[in-house]
């Protein structure tokens, strides 16, 4: 009977362990939020070739999509946590505002809006940690490009 | 006197005799004097025996008894029994759990490790999924300004995607450098994940 008992109790001990584990969120966007990295680029055809050490890990997809632009300097980097269906504004370095809205953050991707000032809207379905870009508002002898991360 | 009824009256005198045989025995008693003799004898024997075992008794010391019998057993033995007045508390109780199903407890952890294993592996799909296609779709656009164009410009062996905003009025060579867009739209939406 104590030895049944004792077994019992040992199962018991792993279940428990077992069902805590599995209670743990094993989604990735369980709190419904989505977290947005703007990141704000000045890209030129002059000034030399030449990328900032801040944009290290974005060289290779800015020299393939710019290609035919050679100076990359890095103005500003913002984050924010925006709860679904809330938006965030980002001030860009020319004083267009970038509204980013979080419209879907479960399941596999994220669909986010994003907005450029009073000039266009637009809906990205996105999978979390990857990188796409809006470029052309003129600055400085050059063009803004925004690289947009979505966690 | 006859060996049975010599045992029948041994059996009397010890209180050994059913019902029948006492009341054999008692009306035996009322006649024959030999059997009434030899109970007497019985008693005396008895009586005897008695006092012999009394006077034996009184010259024998009861303490340490147990001791020496104790001293007496085998260490493999006495052990437990001189362990058990000390194997109380909580420690020694989980010593005793853990010690005594071993095996049970093996074989739990064994369970425990198994199911980590596998939940190591199934508890970040998404993590793995973001690994093995990354995905960047352009659902939509909303153009308001119509001083400018939207282009969209997905570069699959980058898994990234360009949304370009040009004035319409700019020259084209820029764009047309790094877009794949078909057709004469102003606004091209690549709707096939990278």
């Amino acid at each position: 009977m104590d030895s049944t008992a004792s077994i019992r109790q040992a199962l018991i001990l792993v279940a428990t362990v077992a069902l805590c584990w599995l209670a743990v969120p094993t989604q990735a966007h369980a709190d419904d939020s989505v977290n947005v990295d703007v990141r704000v680029i000045r890209v030129a055809t002059s000034g030399g070739a030449h990328v900032d050490t801040a944009l290290e890990d974005l060289k290779p997809k800015l020299l393939k999509a710019f290609d035919g632009y050679e100076n990359f300097q890095s103005l500003s980097q913002q984050d924010a946590r925006i709860p679904s269906g809330q938006s965030h504004d980002f001030t860009l370095p020319d004083g267009t505002i970038l509204r980013v809205t979080a419209k879907d953050t479960t399941g596999e991707t994220l669909r986010i809006g994003i907005g450029v000032g009073n000039k266009f809207k637009t809906n990205v379905r996105v999978s979390p940690g990857n990188t796409f870009f809006q470029a052309g508002l003129p600055y400085k002898g050059g063009i803004l490009v925004i690289a947009i991360t979505a966690r | 006197m006859q060996p049975e009824l010599a045992q029948l009256l041994e059996r009397y005198h010890d209180g050994e005799v059913s019902a029948d045989e006492t009341a054999r025995v008692e009306s035996l008693l009322e006649s024959n004097v030999d059997a009434l003799a030899y109970l007497g004898t019985l008693d005396e024997m008895a009586t005897s025996y008695r006092g012999i075992v009394a006077d034996q008794l009184a010259d024998v010391q009861f303490d340490g008894l147990w001791s020496q019998i104790h001293a007496q057993i085998q260490p493999e033995v006495a052990a437990p029994v001189v362990a058990t007045p000390a194997s109380s508390g909580i420690a020694a109780f989980f010593k005793s759990l853990f010690a005594d199903h071993k095996g049970a407890w093996i074989a739990a952890g064994a369970t425990a490790c198994a199911v980590a294993v596998v939940m190591s592996f199934i508890g970040n799909p998404t993590t793995e999924r973001v690994i093995e296609k990354q995905i960047i779709i352009v659902e939509s656009v909303d153009q308001m300004d119509e001083n400018n164009m939207v282009l969209v410009n997905s570069l699959k062996d980058d898994n990234t995607a360009v949304i370009w905003m040009l004035p319409n009025s700019a020259s084209n060579d820029e764009a047309e450098d790094n877009q794949d867009s078909e057709g004469d739209s102003d606004v091209v939406i690549e709707d096939e994940p990278l």
